[in-house]
């Protein structure tokens, strides 16, 4: 199931990747040590809360931190590292063989121009095309991501179109030069619920297609599971547990990701919504687990920081706990992940 | 919603089903909302421009002072006075004489200057042009220097981007008429290169003609290309650190492209608006720049007429620059509104 073990090269590898924003002469980790491989045609999810740097991934990846990032690290495109690129290569990549759904599409594209232009333009920056040739392309890439008579709304601007709309013009534009890598950076989070869906089976669709490498970032461990081969956890811009999606939901090695997943509030609760007591806070600034103030399962060693334990099923997970135990014991150990008992008993008939 | 489509040709505009049959002339108007917008802009026009017309007139025979015994002088007899006022028609009441200037405009017949004994409409062909060409050589230096300082400020932070706010703040404060008066000291006074003063005409000699022009021009020009830049600067500065900017360059686009197609046409609208209001600006600070350089134009004859009542020559010389500046500014409206169709929202 898992993409990870093949042995051709990857498309995008993350290694021991630390980026620090600097403000005001102070500097702030935002990711510290990711490593992280995408096969080809893998779809990747990563997960974590607000402010753990999974949008500084994503730029990262496209190598477009803003000028007060300081990376240490490596990314490779193709094994081909980011950091010895040309600014001329660096652009036939981004747009051309890595192409990002934003986080934001009712922002994102230009209101000035209409959309129809935005993607002719897109096509144009790297493809040799006619002018006429590129817009009959728009149009069908239009089509393709279900927007109603094309040719007619090719040159309305953005305004004219809903926020599901507006995210299907900006996927059209990601996916225009069939890109073997594709970033969605929460590319649902600012759409209603009902079009959430959609949007996701128009993604996975065009990824399946084309056999996009996708890195899929959400906060959202649910969406993550259903549609991701593999999962990794992010808590405070470290990995927290790497591995196989449906495992990773069903025995979660790591306390913060059985945290996450018992804070999907379910169907019949009742009264307080579930939540992981404590915020993120300052935690990138800690010596040794960012978990562990707020861990259920906290241990005197976990000051010093975790080894990156081998999960049962394939992966890895950072924490004492998964290093000198089963994860199995995790769920059976505290109250958080005891809630989830019920699911893992019926999901644990699909893993083979 | 207002749509704007664009249709390729050979397609018939309600190919889809979905789509309620429209009349053609709703058609009309959905495909062509600049037209639509332009066509009543311009029908607004025509009540402004009337209502110009009476406060113009109200302007000058309201004003205290009487205008033919300041045109005559303290010695002029009883007899004179009641002449000149019978030959003026002051002697009728204000309403008939407004309805007669009014009737004159609409003939082209602006009024008879009584001191010079020459038509308004020719003097002011004299005067006008000089006065044209000083505002627009004075905004296209404005547009051109303070647009790219803009961009310039804008793209490359750092120390350029510092000097050259430092600088535009620098000319934001400076009154052009201070700068008017430094400039003809400094280059036409110390170092003597350039006329300080005085006009030639372009068909005498086009050298002279632009060299007599260099400092007024500047002095006008120069404060407006200070307030463009920062206008410039600030608008693309913020485009460059927005969301559509992060989009354009994860699309692949070159810096050149983000900079002079994308975020340049988000500053176009305010920047012509600018233009479009400042040319107005620049018109009444053309009267005074005028008066420091010894030039010919409306300034120097309006500011002459005032100081002799000459009435005709007032009201038409008035009434000239308010109209230029009512057309500029519905010329502007138009061309904002076909830049950025967002100016087209809540004004239908």
């Amino acid at each position: 199931m898992s993409a990870a073990q093949t042995s051709r090269t990857p498309v995008l590898s993350v290694e021991d990747l630390s980026v620090e924003y600097v403000t005001a002469g102070a500097a702030y980790p935002a990711l510290s040590g990711v490593t992280l491989e995408l096969a080809p045609g893998e779809f990747l999810g990563v997960v974590g809360e607000s402010g753990c740097g999974k949008s500084t991934l994503a730029a990262a990846a496209l190598g477009l931190l803003p000028a007060n990032a300081d990376s240490r690290g490596s990314i490779r495109f193709d094994g081909e590292p980011l950091a010895g690129m040309s600014s001329t290569r660096l652009r036939e990549l981004r747009g051309g063989d890595v192409g990002l759904i934003p986080q934001d599409p009712l922002a994102s594209l230009d209101p000035t121009f209409s959309v129809g232009s935005q993607i002719v333009e897109t096509l144009r920056a790297h493809q040799r095309i006619a002018r006429r040739a590129a817009k009959a392309r728009a149009v069908e890439l239009m089509d393709t991501v279900g927007i109603d008579r094309p040719a007619e709304r090719f040159g309305q601007p953005p305004r004219a179109f809903s926020g599901g709309m507006r995210q299907r013009i900006a996927i059209a534009i990601a996916v225009a030069n069939t890109p073997r890598l594709l970033i969605a950076d929460e590319p649902t989070t600012a759409l209603d619920v009902t079009v959430q869906a959609q949007v996701l089976r128009l993604l996975t669709r065009l990824a399946k297609d084309r056999n996009m490498a996708v890195l899929f970032i959400s906060h959202d461990l649910h969406v993550v599971t259903q549609l991701c081969d593999r999962v990794a956890v992010l808590y405070a811009g470290k990995l927290s547990e790497v591995g196989p999606a449906r495992d990773v939901m069903d025995h979660p090695a790591h306390p913060y990701t059985a945290a996450l997943l018992a804070s999907i509030p379910q169907g019949r609760t009742t009264g307080r919504l579930p939540s992981i007591p404590g915020e993120i806070g300052q935690a990138a600034l800690l010596p040794g687990c960012r978990f562990a103030p707020r861990c259920a399962h906290r241990m005197p060693v976990c000051d010093t920081e975790p080894p990156l334990a081998a999960r049962d099923r394939g992966g890895v997970a950072a924490c004492w706990l998964a290093a000198s135990s089963a994860p199995a014991t995790l769920a059976e150990a505290g109250p958080v992940a005891a809630s989830r008992r019920d699911v893992q008993s019926g999901g644990r008939k699909d893993v083979p | 919603m207002s749509e704007s489509v664009e249709l390729p040709a050979g397609l018939p505009a309600d190919a889809s089903p979905g789509r309620p049959q429209t009349g053609r002339r709703l058609a009309w108007r959905r495909r062509h909302p600049v037209l639509l917008f332009a066509m009543r802009r311009c029908l607004v026009t025509i009540p402004i421009l009337a209502v110009m017309t009476l406060f113009v007139f109200m302007l000058v025979h309201l004003v205290p002072g009487d205008p033919v015994t300041t045109m005559l002088g303290p010695h002029a007899t009883e007899e004179n006075i009641a002449a000149t006022r019978l030959q003026m028609g002051l002697d009728r009441p204000l309403h008939t004489q407004y309805v007669e200037w009014i009737t004159g405009l609409v003939h082209g017949d602006l009024g008879t200057d009584l001191l010079r004994n020459t038509p308004v409409s020719q003097l002011l062909m004299n005067h006008l042009p000089v006065t044209l060409e000083l505002a627009i050589l004075a905004s296209l230096i404005g547009v051109t220097v303070g647009v790219s300082l803009g961009l310039l400020a804008a793209s490359r932070p750092g120390l350029l981007r510092r000097m050259t706010l430092g600088l535009s703040t620098i000319g934001l404060s400076i009154p052009y008429f201070w700068l008017g008066l430094m400039l003809a000291l400094v280059f036409g006074g110390l170092l003597q290169v350039l006329p300080s003063s005085g006009y030639v005409a372009f068909t005498d000699d086009p050298v002279e003609h632009f060299r007599h022009l260099i400092l007024p021009v500047l002095a006008l020009g120069l404060g407006q290309a200070a307030y463009l830049t920062k206008v410039t600067q600030g608008i693309v500065e913020a485009f460059l650190n927005s969301p559509p900017s992060d989009f354009l360059r994860a699309k692949g686009l070159t810096r050149g492209q983000i900079l002079f197609k994308h975020s340049l046409r988000q500053a176009s609208a305010p920047i012509v608006t600018i233009i479009g209001i400042d040319l107005g600006t620049l018109l009444g600070g053309a009267i005074i720049t005028e008066t420091i350089f010894g030039l010919p134009g409306l300034g120097n004859l309006v500011v002459t007429a005032i100081a002799q009542r000459n009435y005709t020559v007032v009201q038409g010389t008035i009434l000239v620059i308010s109209t230029i500046f009512v057309l500029t500014v519905l010329l502007t409206d138009i061309i904002v509104a076909r830049l950025d169709p967002r100016a087209l929202e809540g004004r239908s």
